[in-house]
Order: C-alpha cells, then structure tokens, then sequence
C-alpha cells in the first residue's frame, strides 16, 4: 500500500468523476490527435499530388489555382483552352522530359472523363510514390487507338462500370446532360491512389476529338475541314522537366513570351490555397488545445473537491505517519494518472477513430492521414504528464495544508 | 536506545489555544510523566480536560508550547513535522474513538497502511499485517471494507493497524466509547493481550470508568482553567 496505491485507490473511489475526468481528457486528446492528423494528411496529399508536374499550361485567363485544381484535381471547369500546338512545342523542347495533354468537359455519372496520353501514367503516382501504370488492372488504353478506358477505384465503386464494360459519356459535368453517341470499352482499372486519380474516367486524347459532339462543335466554330484537335485544343498540358530546377526559369520565359497559354507552378498554387485552408484547421487545433485545457481544470476541480472532502483521510494518512511528502505525491500522482491514463484512452480513441474513418476520408478528400501509433503520441503523453504535475500541483499543495490534529476529531 | 530508557516521558509539558476572545486558553498542563516500557496507564478526565491533546502532542501530530516529551528516550519535542512524522511513525501505535479507517481499503490494506510509512524493520510488511489480522481473528474478513464489517469488527482492524508494527508504545483514545459494554470489554481485552504480546507500552485515554478501573494505574486530568478549552476538543 504505498503512495502509488494509494492514488490508484483514491482514483477507483471516485469512480464516476475520476472516470468523467479521464473521458474528458480523452476527448481533447483524441480531437487534438484527429485534427493534427487529419491537417498532415490533407496537406501531404495536395503537395503530393502537386509534385505530380512541375509546371502546368492552361488556358491564358483562367485563375493559376483554377487551372490547377482543374488539371491536377479534377475540380472545377476549365477556365478555356491551351492551342494545341503549345503541347506539340512542349513535348519538343528539350528541357521538357514529359508532357501530358488534358482534355475535359464530359462526365459519366459525375466523375470527370479526361483525355489525355498514357504518358499521364508514367508520370503520376500513388501516395506512395508508386507510377500509376503499376497500380493498374488490365491494361493501359493505346494511344490514338480505340475508344478504350482506364477508370479510377472511386468510379468503380460508384458505377456500374467493370473491366469489359462499355458506356457513353455525357457531354459537360453534371450528371444527366446530352450524351455522346460513341461507347468505350474500360480495359483498365487503377487501384486506390489516395489520389484524385481515383474519381477519375481516362481516354485517349485523340477519341476525345472523334466524338461526333465534340466535331461538330469544331466545325461550327472553324469550319469544316480543319482538324478538331486544332480548333478545339487542350483545357491544359502537364509538364514534367528534366531537371525540377528549370521550373522557375521556363515560367519566366512563358511569362515574357506572351504564348497562348500561361504557365503555372502547382506547387506554389497548392501552397496557397493550404495557407488559406491553414487559418481554418488552425481554428480547429485552437480547439482541440480548449478542450485539453478544460479537460485540465476539471481534473483541479476535481481534486480539490475531493481534497475538501478527504481531509480526514488525510488526517490519518498523516497520523500513521506519512509524511507531507508523500501525502502531496499521493494527490499529484492521482492527478497525473487521471491526465495519463485519460491521455492514452484519447490516443486509443483517435487511433481507432481516424482507423474507422481512414477509407472514408481517403475517398472523399483524397487524403491519407496516418492511423497508426507513432512518436507523436509519445509527444502528446510527454506533454500530458507536464500538464499532470500543472494541474496536480494546486490541490496537493492543497492536501499539505490540511490541519491532522482537527480532522483525526472529526466524526466518522 | 538504551533498555533502560522508558517507553514516554513527559516533563513540563504546556499547551493552550488562542481564545475567540483573544487570549490564550491552557488545555494542557502536565509537570510530570513516566510510563516504563511494557507499561500500562488510563488516563481520564472529564470532558475538556485535554485527554485527546494529550495524546496529539504525544503523537507529535500537534507541537507542544512547552516541555519535553521524549518517546523510547527520543525527544519528539522541538522537532520538525517531517521529523514527528518519521519518529511517530517508527515507534506509536495510533488506537482512535472513531476508529479511522480508510473507506476505500478493505481490512488488509488499511493493516498494511499502517506499516507504508514506519522503516523496514523484522518482518515483512505484508507478514506482519498478516500475522495481525490473524491476531485479531479477522483474516477470514481481510478483503472486506470497512463499511462491509460491524462496529466491534472495524475496532478490532484498527487494533490490528496499531499494533502490526509492534510499536513501542500504544496511544488509544477512549477505545470503547462506540461499543457497547460487553463488546468494549472484549476490545479492551484484547488490546491488553495484543500489547503484552508485542510488549508494547499502552496509555488509554478515557472517561469510562469500567476501563479505567482495569489499569492499575491511573493518571485523572483536569482542565487547568475552570473554563473548557474551545469546542471540538475531546
């Protein structure tokens, strides 16, 4: 029975406070540790998938973070077009290692059809790094071949569409508009990405332009005869240099060319748009702090209660001999087990919480966030147990000061 | 410490409380004190005549005003809290009216409580809390708590408290006043036995005459003011 019973005992016989207490640190710790995973999840899949291009041409009056939400993410509507022969004059220059077009405008039960060149799967990657043509089932679809597809996991979760399965596509993004004539046939599918890769229907860029929807829109706007690739062009090209240090310098040189098109570098734009997002998830670890914090003074609360009413107790604590020492450390350890073990309930809670939500926060943010224990937690405990001995400390001070010879007296 | 040493020994002890009205209010006022080793002593007094502050100085739980008091030739008199606590702790078994134990604890905890705080000296704790319980012949009841055991039942776990550590001396405040006759017949009983058997000094504090008249020595306080000492003191 020494001072760490003791506390241990003192905490089991305030089972419903001790037990509320524990729930209430708990709760802060698991918000807190699901509020800072979910961010580092978040930021680390945009500047992941940003990575994806070093530089991004798309259309000349269509906001830099537009084009690349569009490009990149899928989101939004392209804000006009790139001439197709900035893309021709891109895959020639030589400081360019791959270029990828993109063509967008149709949908099929609102997940986004982009025509681009297979080469988009050698250059992007999964969350882990891994090129999006090793993550495929089936086969790639051919360049300028048949009206193939490759779909991402989100659309075969969400569609009907299998490998082997033909479908028709609808002609703008949301859902039930006019439909093309033509079928493709889905020859590959991707496994989950964790990127917006997963949302996403992929084609050949060259059937993008043999839809007889798409033509007659070009014959209306050039005329007959001309190739609708030109007359229509690209919504923008992704650009993969050699060397990821030429970036700034073939941005400068868009920019003081005047070219049809303007370049953009997605990782500064996602950079950006973090920033504004990171006032709001600051909000939201501002918090989680709050409730750690309040979590702490119901503890001060709680023990000093309890000291208030175990005077006596410690009255004859004190009279077999303990000495002040040890009754002060009984209180604080009391405190500090209630903070420890509430802090490693929380980080079981958020573990399991931030496990439970993982797939869902992967499919609809795109956003891996990190599920399993790791030297984070041994941070937070860290912290707790500075906290513990903060919050401890007034009503073990508290406990000192309890005068043995009055509550020995005192009735029973 | 020398065996000839006595068990206590009080010399000129004083002590009073400051008075609502300002002045001081004498509780306790003793010139003299002897009790020998493996010695017994009641001590009665009327209501107010500081038998309960006798024992806290003794204790060392309350400091004196004045005099000595030395326990197994230690003086506990002029020493620090800390110091009262470790010397309290080593050498007094504390018997209380209201017997407090811990609620919390069942019976074998609150016995091994009482050995937490003293040095290791000769048996194990957990032996001698044992060996206590088994004493008082409530071994078969030590997983129960207090509220779980009768009256007579939590005296008897309080009388084991005291005496596991076999203590120099045992100090009991009216050991009996929440028993009734017979029952504090049998708990006097066996505080004597236990005491012997530990040879532990015994002073009881009481204003029983059935207790007092069992010692053979008897020691009568009265309060050294005609006023009693402020209220809440035994």
């Amino acid at each position: 029975m020494g001072v760490f019973g003791l506390a241990w005992r003192g905490i089991g016989r305030r089972r419903l406070m001790s037990g509320l207490t524990m729930l209430s640190v708990a709760l802060g710790v698991a918000l807190a540790l699901a509020v800072l995973s979910l961010r580092a999840g978040v930021r680390e899949s945009y500047t992941g998938v940003a990575r994806g291009y070093d530089a991004i041409l798309g259309p000349t009056h269509g906001s830099p973070l537009g084009i690349v939400l569009n490009t990149m993410f899928h989101l939004g509507e392209a804000g006009g077009t790139v001439p197709w022969e900035l893309y021709e004059e891109a895959r020639n220059d030589p400081r360019v290692a791959v270029a990828v077009p993109y063509a967008v405008g149709d949908s099929f039960f609102g997940h986004p059809v982009v025509g681009t060149s297979s080469d988009l799967f050698r250059v992007l990657t999964d969350r882990a790094g891994t090129p999006l043509e090793q993550r495929l089932t089936g086969a790639l679809f051919e360049d300028g071949g048949p009206f193939e597809a490759v779909i991402g996991s989100r659309v075969l979760a969400d569609t009907p569409l299998r490998l082997g399965a033909r479908f028709r596509v609808a002609h703008g993004t949301e859902a039930a508009l006019e439909e093309h004539a033509e079928e493709w046939t889905v020859v590959g599918v991707l496994r989950p990405t964790g990127t917006p890769a997963d949302r996403a229907i992929y084609i050949p860029i060259d059937t993008f332009y043999e839809v007889g929807g798409h033509q007659r829109g070009a014959a209306q706007r050039g005329g007959e005869g001309h190739d609708a690739k030109e007359v229509l062009g690209l919504s923008a090209v992704g650009i993969r240099l050699k060397a990821r240090i030429l970036s700034l310098r073939f941005l400068d040189e868009y920019r003081s060319e005047r070219k049809a098109a303007q370049c953009v570098l997605p990782q500064d734009q996602v950079r950006r748009l973090l920033d504004i997002v990171g006032d709001v998830d600051r909000y939201f670890e501002g918090i989680a702090w709050l409730v750690l914090v309040v979590a702490g003074l119901g503890i001060v609360v709680s023990l000093t209660q309890a000291i208030l009413a175990r005077r006596r107790e410690i009255a004859i604590l004190r009279s077999l001999g303990a000495r002040p020492w040890q009754v002060f450390a009984v209180v604080l350890l009391e405190a500090e087990l209630l903070v420890l073990l509430g802090g490693v309930l929380g980080l079981l809670l958020g573990h399991l919480g931030l496990a439970l939500l993982a797939p869902t926060i992967l499919e609809r943010f795109g956003a891996l966030v990190a599920v399993g224990p790791g030297l984070a937690d041994l941070r937070i405990l860290g912290i707790l147990a500075a906290a513990g001995v903060l919050v401890g400390w007034p009503p073990a001070a508290r406990a000192l000061r309890v005068p043995v010879a009055r509550f020995l007296q005192a009735g029973s | 410490m020398a065996a000839a040493t006595p068990a206590l020994r009080i010399e000129g002890l004083q002590k009073g409380f400051a008075s609502p009205e300002g002045g001081r209010v004498p509780v306790v006022d003793l010139p003299e004190l002897t009790l020998e080793r493996e010695a017994a002593l009641a001590v009665e007094g009327e209501s107010g005549s500081g038998k309960t502050t006798l024992l806290h100085l003794i204790a060392g739980i309350l400091p004196a005003d004045a005099g000595r008091i030395e326990i197994g030739g230690h003086l506990m008199t002029g020493l620090g809290e800390a110091a009262r606590d470790r010397l309290r702790a080593r050498t007094l078994g504390y018997l209380f009216q209201t017997f407090n134990l811990l609620a919390g604890l069942t019976a074998y905890e609150n016995v091994l409580l009482g050995m937490t705080f003293r040095p290791r000296a000769g048996l194990a704790p957990r032996e001698a809390a044992r060996r206590a319980l088994e004493r008082v012949g409530l071994w078969d009841r030590r997983h129960h708590r207090p509220e779980q055991l009768s009256v007579g039942q939590q005296q008897r776990v309080a009388i084991a408290r005291a005496l596991a550590g076999q203590p120099l001396l045992v100090l009991a405040d009216e050991p009996t006043s929440n028993l009734d006759a017979a029952r504090g017949a049998q708990c006097m009983d066996l505080l004597e036995e236990f005491c012997a058997e530990t040879r532990s000094a015994l002073l009881v504090v009481t204003h029983d005459p059935a207790v007092a008249t069992r010692f053979a020595r008897r020691l009568v306080l009265r309060a050294p003011e005609p006023e009693p000492a402020p209220p809440g003191r035994g």
